[in-house]
């Protein structure tokens, strides 16, 4: 009888969120991936579908476990990657992902280059607010700050972006002037 | 400049599936399918434990989080070392609960009889050479690891030794800050790394895996074990040098190992009561930290319970690094995010502040390396798409960035 209930639980939680987590995949990683990260996170939320809140709160706890998953398979590729073609270079995933097919739009190019070189925890902010269009309260929850905090995060990003889309290279504290001479 | 509106109509616009309608019913249907299959057949894909975002990861930058945080732990410290030490701090009389003290009747004396051996002469910068000039921008850099302990700071070589995600060795030189791939015969896998001063050697531990690298071989070697009081561990969590007895300690499952390298023997000491997060020198205690922190005294195993503050777990490794009598703390958390650095008072016992470095994310440095020679902290970058490395002056408390950033390339030797 449990085993029903929570069985017909995760069921509505599948069908209430497969778009929203499929699309955070999609938005960040390559198809296959993608896949693969949606099903994992919806088994996290089947083992522990007693931990899964109620209401409006699914999905942002969804959202959380997702950023692991795609943490975890990014540290999986890298290491793969390593191992097997001893590598010169990260190169891209075998399908391209959809930002590398946006990309090629010149004007969003600059615009994810710049993102990307911003803190990694800052790109998921801005993200989550534009592209996942979450409110700053659940992007808070999954985050671990307040929604003020989190609305000044990005008031304080789309500044830095602005700043690094008029001069790319600016970047950190206190850069004193390199050393002559390549690598040992 | 760009406005606000600006740049979250160009961040819009950059979205790669701005609809989540667009998404197609074959791509759900190849979904629902991979997830139907997966609990049909029991297959875990993932640790859900790992994954699962029970409360939201603290963020000890944000000073008012950091001050809370700081206060939580003075009084959990102060409370356990009080009454091991049998002190009364008025702090500890406003301990979040009562410690509870064990002694442990199966702990081998082992670290207490043990002594460790004269420390080898630690190198020095030569004349001139200054620590804080950038290393070379174009040099070869190290695939990063993520892992806490991927990295030790061999003070005899004067350099770190890291082993990367691609299971190279390398050497990194503190003094002109520059990477060196070694070609070490041997390279270990997946493992932690602690370098054990009065032996002069790195030693990795991991599943698996014992190997000891000799610097001046430039070689790993697999000792052959000699294993007392149990079976042949197969896996370690947590490790560390203790300087007292000049051993080892480290654990697998819930038992407590010291290994000597010179004998190759290791040897079951106790039982871990939980989690082992690392030693700290100025209490001489190892500390475990599991639903509440626990201290150990390693040499009678006598063991301080203290309740945890829930907001400060779980954290998988302690560092501590000492200049002047001052101390400063780390810490890493299971999902790899962290705190940055945080000022430790081993006067009052007390955390104090943690630094917040504004433009760099000290969180996101996985290997926090003390340089002993520098009086400084070695942070190597953990996100393989920004590689590069800053140090935190134990003396002046600055960051100076050591090897500037480099883009998505790594080069090897090839």
């Amino acid at each position: 009888m449990q085993d029903n209930r929570a069985d017909q639980r995760f069921r509505e939680i599948y069908l209430a969120n497969q778009r929203q987590v499929l699309a955070y995949f999609l938005r960040r990683t390559d198809a296959v991936s993608a896949r693969d990260g949606a099903a994992e996170t919806f088994l996290v939320a089947w083992r522990r579908i007693d931990d899964v809140p109620k209401g409006d709160r699914v999905l942002p706890w969804l959202y959380g476990v997702s950023r692991r998953v795609l943490a975890n398979q990014r540290r999986s590729r890298d290491r793969y990657q390593a191992l097997g073609q001893k590598l010169t270079h990260i190169g891209p995933a075998e399908n391209p992902s959809p930002e590398v097919v946006v990309m090629r739009r010149a004007e969003d190019r600059e615009m994810l280059d710049a993102v990307a070189l911003l803190r990694s925890d800052d790109q998921e902010v801005l993200r989550l607010a534009v592209w996942e269009e979450l409110p700053h309260a659940e992007i808070g929850e999954i985050i671990g700050t307040s929604s003020h905090a989190i609305a000044q995060r990005i008031y304080r990003i789309t500044r830095q972006l602005a700043r690094d889309l008029q001069k790319p290279t600016t970047r950190r504290i206190r850069r004193a002037a390199p050393s002559e001479g390549g690598g040992s | 400049m760009a406005s606000h509106d600006d740049i979250i109509q160009r961040m819009t616009r950059s979205n790669p599936l701005p609809d989540v309608a667009m998404i197609t019913d074959g791509q759900l249907a190849e979904l629902t399918l991979q997830i139907e299959k997966s609990r049909c057949d029991g297959q875990t894909v993932a640790q859900p434990h790992e994954l699962i975002p029970t409360r939201p990861p603290i963020r000890w930058l944000r000073p008012a989080v950091a001050f809370a945080a700081a206060l939580l732990v003075a009084f959990a410290v102060i409370s356990a070392v009080s009454v091991t030490t049998g002190g009364e701090s008025d702090m500890a009389n406003q301990s979040i609960s009562t410690p509870a003290i064990v002694v442990t009747d199966a702990w081998n004396p082992l670290l207490a009889t043990a002594m460790a051996g004269a420390a080898p002469q630690p190198a020095a910068c030569p004349g001139g050479s200054g620590a804080t000039t950038p290393g070379p921008p174009g040099q070869m850099r190290p695939m990063p690891r993520n892992d806490a302990h991927d990295g030790v700071f061999d003070r005899h070589l004067g350099r770190v030794v890291y082993v990367d995600a691609a299971h190279q060795t390398w050497t990194f030189d503190v003094c002109t800050n520059t990477w060196h791939q070694m070609g070490a015969v041997g390279d270990p896998l997946d493992t932690s790394l602690v370098y054990d001063v009065d032996s002069d050697v790195t030693i990795a531990l991991g599943p698996g895996e014992f190997s000891v690298y000799d610097a001046a071989a430039n070689a790993w070697t697999k000792p052959q074990l000699e294993v007392r009081g149990g079976p042949r561990p197969d896996s370690f969590s947590g490790v560390t040098y203790d300087p007292m007895s000049g051993l080892i300690i480290t654990t697998s499952g819930s038992r407590v190992w010291a290994f000597d390298v010179d004998s190759g023997t290791l040897t079951h000491i106790g039982t871990a009561p939980a989690e082992f997060a690392g030693y700290v020198a100025h209490l001489d205690r190892l500390v475990f930290v599991g639903a509440d922190t626990v201290l150990v005294d390693p040499r009678t195993g006598e063991t301080t319970q203290t309740a945890q503050p829930p907001e400060l777990g779980p954290f998988s490794a302690y560092d501590f690094f000492e200049a002047d009598g001052t101390v400063f703390a780390s810490a890493s958390t299971a999902d790899g995010a962290a705190p940055g650095i945080c000022g430790f008072d081993p006067a009052t016992l007390a955390w104090t502040r943690c630094f917040d470095a504004h433009s760099v994310d000290l969180g996101s440095f996985s290997s926090r390396v003390e340089d002993s020679i520098n009086s400084r902290v070695i942070l190597i970058q953990s996100d393989s798409l920004r590689h590069d490395m800053w140090a935190f002056d134990l003396k002046t408390e600055e960051l100076t960035e050591i090897v500037p950033y480099a883009p998505v390339r790594f080069q090897t030797e090839d």
